[in-house]
């Protein structure tokens, strides 16, 4: 199937000049999953001069930290560019992971649970808990960060590289607040690690861009559900098909039922060609 | 139960209409597809992730594939009606799943079975998954697949529940997701919950504790506890129920709830033998009697917790308990032990090179040093918890530390260094919109720029705390601090009366002098000692500066300062001034410094022949000599004579009770045990002596 993006000249043109400016972030609002994978491809076929690298996770399944860096690494090694993984050291944090057996009774561990009145009591009592070998996972996780920021340095540091990540469904919002910090942090640490300028961050949000502000950016865009007429005529030069398609209340049509009526539409006219 | 209503997670609104355009749409798509490929294209809308290799075997097992299963993919494929979700895997569109439940007519079990029986016998051959990537991904989508087909959600939830003790906070949440698109939350019918749904409960509750959703985790808890079946797992998650329940109650200050929960956890972690278990609930146990000042028994249960994570060499737990522990010794007078304790979990904590508890542990020991009269060392352990807080970036824990240096360098003396602490303490607080810290330490500002003599400081300081207070409607500190501000502004016009710089002097010093008093009887040792040298400084009155040498003695002597209690006691008594006190105080200053009883005893005999019922004469006479192995007899008629003299005096009485215990007879130490019972039977709130004592003498082998 031939894959495009239906007109979005505004949306677009601003990606066009966010990529030759230098900042780092452009955040972008879409409300239809399908047109999300739509502007990814999109992406794809328009990053030049860098390579893109693509992530796209739901926010009904978990993303760890690890393979978070895993898939990275794998979309950066599909470009035969970058170096295999550090694979021993990725199994073993999945080899410690089961051995964090006591997990549920580690919650139960009391400090901090209290609240304190006075300032000595709440010094006294702040302790968190501590899960040691959860802990132990964050800094293995912290490790392989390192040594993916290390060899993507040496392997990448003549590229340009876009990554581009989709965050489906209830969108970034919905992840652990644990995971929202070290992906800023990430994403932070990897445009400015003497990168600078060499690496774009273009992040494609289902649901609001709040709590991806924190990413400084003036690049930030929605993309709305709906399409209008001429959006849709751009896109077909066909009148007779756009006035078919279009809800005559609204003056506008959803971007998957368009794409699909579109596909059918197009098959038809070939078939009967 | 299990519906396909719910498990659209992230899909829109329930509440909104199916739209019948898009359906239509869709309607199309399916119907130009091949009869094979709609086929498939309604199996394959099941699975919440694919790949083409789980697609194909999907296929192939189904029995509507024959040789061309890849085909059927690419036709479904032609059409946007699915999406790629990460590089390796995809999945049919929300709108489409939806479209094709609506045709099959309701739960579409049949179908649901069929594809999860196909996953199944997939996963048993993992070599057939090698592209697919990950086997826990695989895993976890078949664990959702089973909560959609009610006799499969049993094996569905306990598949679940070994993701869930990988305890990461990502796969919690995404856990916690998939029971709620499946599970009912109504199960009030069910008295005994069976054992899958309170393993669904347990996960819920659990999660919801961890992200500080009390309600729900109450509402998920509760019934793990009270409505738990007898098996080994129920038990075992019954107690952390139980156990979360009562961190909640305490949370609420519903202190009596708590203790019941905490003791059933307890007592149900015991039934499963989990020694853990047991150790975290001791700790919570230890927490909350320390709060509601049962010192004794808290300290008990932290010694419990300590003793079973000693065992099992779980070193870093016994560091956050011996923290907990450090600060109930520290309530029971007990400071050394207080001290060793803290310095044990620091080290312990360093040497896991966990700063930022190093760091907090470093505050307790400031406190206790402080105590104990190191100041030098307290001062070293704050700045050195400031500076890792400070290297973190903590801001709020710098604040709560400079608080505490603040404390601290006054006691030095440094009364500039405490007010630039407690200054800069306020400003972060402030900063940070901390109005009930900021009206802490406001409070101690203002007793800092009192005893500077910043008397118009002072009020605004304190006059501002107030302020802070009534406006968080927190009345209970307000009244002592409003009738310390009408004191000061007395003082105020004082000094703005006094014509001549002799005279302002003067009442400086007065108030100095009134301040000493005034802190000395409400315990306040260090500000006493403080105000003392003030006046003294002030004044050129001799009667004033005996005054002022007394005050200083006295609360050197309350302070454990011993050498310098000593060497102003000997001033006064060079000043002619004498009283039964001043001698009593004296001697026994002396016999704790450990001078011999020839150079002191004299001091005692004055002391009685100033006032023979001076019943601390009396009783430290006797201890002296009880310290010194001498005349026991008149050591203890001495003290019987005290107790006599003032009945159901607690340190009276375990002054007796310690001379007592010198002694090698079995009738002595008899009768110590039962003086130091009365001793505790009319302790006042914060005598523990007698407790501890009792507590050696029950260790003794008589």
């Amino acid at each position: 199937m031939n894959v495009q993006w239906c007109d979005r000249t505004v949306v677009k043109e601003n990606f066009g000049i966010w990529r030759e400016c230098s900042n780092p972030f452009m955040l972008v609002q879409v409300f239809d999953t399908q047109e999300m994978q739509d502007i990814k491809k999109w992406i794809e076929q328009n990053a030049e001069p860098y390579l893109p690298v693509m992530i796209s996770y739901p926010s009904d399944y978990p993303i760890l930290k690890n393979e978070l860096l895993k898939e990275l690494t794998d979309e950066l090694g599909g470009n035969d560019k970058f170096p295999d993984f550090n694979k021993e050291y990725n199994k073993d944090i999945h080899q410690l992971i089961p051995q964090i057996k006591q997990g549920v009774a580690e919650y139960a561990s009391s400090n901090g649970a209290i609240e304190a009145s006075s300032i000595t009591q709440q010094a006294a009592i702040q302790i968190s808990p501590l899960p040691s070998l959860e802990e132990l996972r964050e800094r293995n996780i912290q490790k392989l960060l390192d040594y993916f920021l290390q060899d993507f340095k040496k392997s990448c540091c003549s590229l340009q590289t876009l990554f581009v990540f989709q965050f489906k469904k209830l969108g970034f919002k919905s992840f652990t607040p644990d995971f929202k910090r070290w992906f800023h942090k990430f994403c932070k640490t990897l445009s400015q690690g003497g990168l600078g300028g060499r690496i774009k961050f273009c992040i494609l949000n289902q649901g609001d861009l709040n709590e991806l502000l924190e990413l400084d950016t003036d690049y930030i865009e929605t993309v709305y559900e709906e399409l209008t007429f001429e959006d849709i005529l751009n896109e077909t030069d066909n009148e007779d098909f756009c006035y078919g398609v279009i809800n005559p209340d609204k003056n506008s049509v959803k971007y998957s039922e368009f794409k699909r009526k579109m596909v059918l539409w197009k098959k038809k006219r070939n078939t009967k060609n | 139960m299990s519906s396909n209503v719910k498990w659209f997670y992230g899909r829109k609104n329930e509440t909104q209409k199916i739209d019948i355009k898009m359906n239509n749409t869709i309607q199309n798509i399916v119907e130009d597809l091949t009869p094979e490929a709609s086929q498939s294209l309604y199996l394959l809308s099941f699975p919440f992730y694919l790949n083409d290799d789980v697609a194909m075997n999907l296929l192939v097992r189904s029995g509507l594939a024959n040789g061309n299963a890849s085909d059927l993919i690419n036709e479904i494929r032609s059409f946007p009606i699915w999406h790629e979700e990460t590089r390796r895997s995809w999945v049919i569109d929300d709108d489409v799943r939806e479209y094709i439940f609506s045709k099959l007519n309701g739960s579409a079990e049949t179908i649901r079975l069929t594809v999860l029986n196909a996953m199944q016998e997939i996963r048993l051959k993992p070599e057939e998954l090698s592209q697919s990537g990950n086997l826990r991904q695989f895993d976890l989508q078949l664990a959702r697949l089973s909560l959609t087909v009610e006799h499969e959600q049993e094996k569905g939830i306990n598949a679940l529940r070994k993701f869930f003790n990988e305890n990461n906070d990502e796969t919690l949440r995404v856990i916690d997701l998939y029971i709620d698109e499946n599970l009912s939350s109504t199960i009030s019918h069910i008295k005994i919950l069976p054992d899958h749904l309170q393993n669904a409960y347990f996960m819920r509750g659990s999660y919801a504790y961890k992200i500080n959703d009390f309600k729900s985790a109450m509402h998920f808890l509760k019934p793990v506890w009270k409505r738990r079946s007898g098996t080994y797992q129920s038990v075992q998650d019954a107690a952390v129920a139980a156990h979360l329940i009562g961190l909640i109650f305490c949370k609420e200050y519903r202190y009596k709830k708590a203790e019941d929960a905490y003791r059933e956890s307890l007592e149900l972690s015991k039934q499963v033998n989990n020694l853990i278990g047991q150790a975290h609930v001791s700790h919570s146990l230890g927490n909350l009697l320390r709060l509601n000042n049962r010192h004794i028994e808290a300290k008990e249960a932290l010694e419990r917790s300590i003793s079973i994570l000693e065992d099992r060499g779980n070193q870093s737990d016994v560091a956050i308990v011996l923290n907990s522990l450090g600060g109930v010794l520290r309530h029971l007078g007990d400071l050394e032990g207080a001290k060793e304790a803290l310095e044990r979990s620091i080290s312990i904590l360093e040497d896991r090179g966990n700063q930022s508890d190093v760091a907090i542990v470093l505050n307790s020991l400031g406190g206790v040093l402080r105590h104990l009269g190191d100041l030098e060392g307290a001062k070293e352990a704050l700045e050195r918890s400031i500076s890792i807080h400070e290297d973190r970036g903590d801001q709020a824990n710098v604040a709560i530390v400079l608080n505490s240096l603040g404390g601290v360098l006054r006691h030095l003396g440094d009364l500039e260094g405490a007010k630039e602490a407690l200054e800069r303490s306020i400003s972060i607080h402030e900063g940070r919109g901390d109005q009930a810290n900021v009206a802490i330490v406001l409070n101690s500002l203002g007793g800092v720029l009192r005893d500077l003599g910043d008397l118009e400081g002072a009020k605004e300081a304190l006059e501002r705390s107030i302020s802070i207070h009534e406006d968080r409607g927190d009345q209970s500190s307000v009244a002592i601090t409003k009738k310390n501000i009408q004191n000061i502004e007395k003082w105020i016009t004082k000094i703005k009366k006094a014509s001549n710089e002799q005279t302002r002097k003067s009442v400086f010093a007065n108030f100095h002098l009134e301040s000493a008093t005034n802190l000395f009887y409400s315990n306040d040792f260090f500000g006493s000692l403080i105000h003392s040298k003030q006046a003294l400084s002030h004044t050129s009155n001799q009667n004033t500066k005996i005054k002022c040498y007394e005050k200083i003695a006295f609360s050197a002597y309350r302070l454990r300062m011993l050498d310098l209690a000593a060497e102003y006691f000997e001033i006064v008594l060079s000043h002619e001034r004498d009283s039964a006190s001043i001698r009593a105080t004296y001697a026994n200053t002396l016999s704790e410094i450990g001078e011999p009883l020839d150079n002191y005893e004299y001091h005692f005999k004055k002391a009685l022949e100033l006032d023979e019922n001076h019943v601390w004469a009396l009783s430290w006479y006797g201890l002296s000599l009880a310290r010194e192995k001498k005349r026991f007899s008149e050591a203890v008629e001495l003290a019987r004579l005290s107790v006599k003299l003032r009945p159901n005096h607690s340190a009276l009485l375990y002054n007796l009770a310690t001379i007592l215990m010198t002694s090698t007879e079995i009738k002595d130490i008899l009768e110590a045990e039962s003086i130091l019972k009365q001793a505790i039977s009319v302790a006042p709130p914060g005598f523990h002596l007698a407790k501890i004592a009792l507590e050696k003498l029950s260790k003794t082998n008589l």
